[in-house]
């Protein structure tokens, strides 16, 4: 792969724990070219966010290197909305614009961004007057509002309802689209995964290894219309997945 | 008016149980003076003419006004300290560990040590005295709130905008100041009646001017009447500050940061 745009080489990482020491991910290696959607799944607790938080910086490798392309823009949605209690919705957004992107696109961003996430009637509302789907909608919305060249995405449908769920599928599908980014995809369910991802990484119980990657030769778009083009890639994951507990 | 009544019915209650207490004050005092010599214990009557008097002189305003700038003079800059070494601390466990014990002796020491080397260090004739006495005794409290509200700050939200790369001054501006505000609004009602009190207490052992050197002047004169007069004064100033400012300003806080 020329110039991925997200690169893990050989990546340890290990917590201390009260128990001594954790190893939460082994020797991974992968990586995402630009324009990519990579899928992680896996079972619960693997290390599916701890491979996420390597990327995005949080935490650092304990041994093996992670590398991202020089200045590229980087959005996290994360598992949790980490909202400012204090800020309305279109503030929540602004705060991270400022100093990504000029103001006049920034404002254009996010007005387009609260439109189409259902959220513009709400852009004067405070967290605390959200239900926790719209905040999981805030959540992703801020994540696009940045134009990101890199999008790390955490179960972000997790709390959504089926319908607002393909809604919000179908406008991942069409931002990514229009602007272009990398994706790294966290998800519990490996029916999401083959329909939003070029690529499906599954991954082993904790600590985290590499158990497979299924490559989705099947346009995105074809797939998210006839979901059938993708039930034998998806019986191989969950397959993957039942046998790897 | 009975909608009123019904929709304010808890605060209502609040208002009349506050008043019942304030009146069985009142009441206790006026049995009290019946009881006793005026010099003991003057009577609401002779005290509200104390209060004429002061009034007349001209000396309640402008007495009231040097104790408040020095309280705000001194309680200010214990804050700015307060807050700076406290933010200060968070810089590593070094200087956590440095700092901790040399503000726990500041408030080991009794505020009449304080109060006695700030008379020999600044003397009685300016303000020097009152405010450093302030300054000091409020300083730990000031840095005991902020260090506990930088260490309830969420993580998670300085995490994320590290992720975003957010500049510095607004991640101080946007997540740490907000933060901190609910425990400002506590520091500020605990810290300002305690500066208060310490402005008095130091005008009272060395100043020549303030709400506490008239204090002062009135027990050397056996002025029992304008002592109680001060009280007076001290309580409804304390009650307005309570209720006019603090707990509006408590509420506004928990509002905003919840």
């Amino acid at each position: 792969m020329i110039n991925p745009m997200l690169e893990f080489v050989q990546v340890f990482r290990e917590f201390e724990t009260e128990r001594g020491r954790l190893a939460a991910v082994e020797g991974i290696s992968l990586s995402a070219a630009a324009g990519e959607i990579v899928a992680l799944v896996g079972p619960s607790g693997c290390g599916k966010t701890t491979l996420l938080n390597l990327a995005a910086g949080i935490l650092r490798p304990t041994r093996g290197r992670v590398v991202l392309t020089p200045n590229a823009r980087l959005a996290y949605a994360f598992q949790e909305p980490r909202l400012l209690p204090w800020k309305t919705v279109e503030e929540n957004i602004s705060f991270v614009q400022e100093g990504l992107l000029p103001a006049g696109e920034a404002a254009a961003a996010r007005r387009r961004i609260l439109e189409e996430t259902g959220l513009a009637e709400f852009r004067r509302a405070y967290p605390r007057e959200l239900s926790g789907g719209m905040k999981q909608r805030l959540e992703l919305a801020r994540a696009l509002a940045v134009r990101p060249r890199l999008l790390l995405l955490d179960e972000p449908f997790r709390s959504l309802d089926g319908a607002t769920r393909q809604e919000l599928h179908a406008l991942l599908q069409s931002e990514h689209g229009r602007e272009g980014f990398s994706a790294l995809l966290v998800t519990h369910d490996p029916e999401e995964a083959v329909l939003l991802a070029d690529r499906v990484v599954v991954l082993s119980p904790r600590p985290a290894r590499i158990l497979k990657e299924v490559v989705l030769a099947t346009p995105r778009k074809r797939r998210l219309l006839n979901r059938a083009l993708v039930s034998s890639s998806l019986e191989r994951i969950e397959g993957l997945l039942s046998s790897a507990g | 008016m009975m909608a009123f009544i019904t929709r304010h019915k808890t605060e209502l209650q609040k208002v009349l149980a506050g008043l019942l207490g304030l009146g069985g004050i009142f009441l206790l005092w006026s049995i009290l003076s019946a009881s006793y010599h005026p010099l003991i214990f003057p009577s609401p009557r002779e005290t509200w003419q104390a209060l004429g008097d002061l009034w007349e002189e001209g000396s309640l305003v402008p007495s009231i006004a040097i104790t408040l700038h020095r309280t705000l003079y001194g309680y200010g800059l214990a804050l700015l300290i307060g807050f700076s070494l406290a933010a200060f601390s968070r810089i590593g466990a070094f200087w956590q560990a440095l700092l901790k014990p040399v503000l726990a002796v500041v408030q080991i020491i009794p505020p009449v040590v304080w109060t006695i080397l700030a008379v020999i260090w600044f003397g009685i004739s300016g303000g020097g005295a009152p405010v450093f006495l302030i300054f000091i005794v409020t300083l730990p409290l000031a840095f005991s709130q902020a260090a506990a509200g930088l260490e309830g700050i969420d993580r998670r939200l300085v995490e994320m905008s590290q992720v975003y790369r957010c500049r510095k001054s607004r991640v101080l501006r946007d997540i740490y100041l907000p933060a901190l505000v609910p425990h400002l609004a506590a520091t500020l009602g605990v810290g300002f009646s305690f500066a208060w009190k310490a402005a008095i207490f130091a005008e009272f052992m060395g100043s020549t001017s303030g709400v506490g050197f008239l204090l002062s002047t009135a027990n050397s004169n056996l002025d029992t009447e304008r002592v109680f007069a001060w009280v007076v004064v001290l309580a409804v100033l304390m009650l307005i500050c309570e209720y006019g400012l603090l707990i509006p300003l408590r509420r506004r806080a928990a509002r905003w940061c919840s």
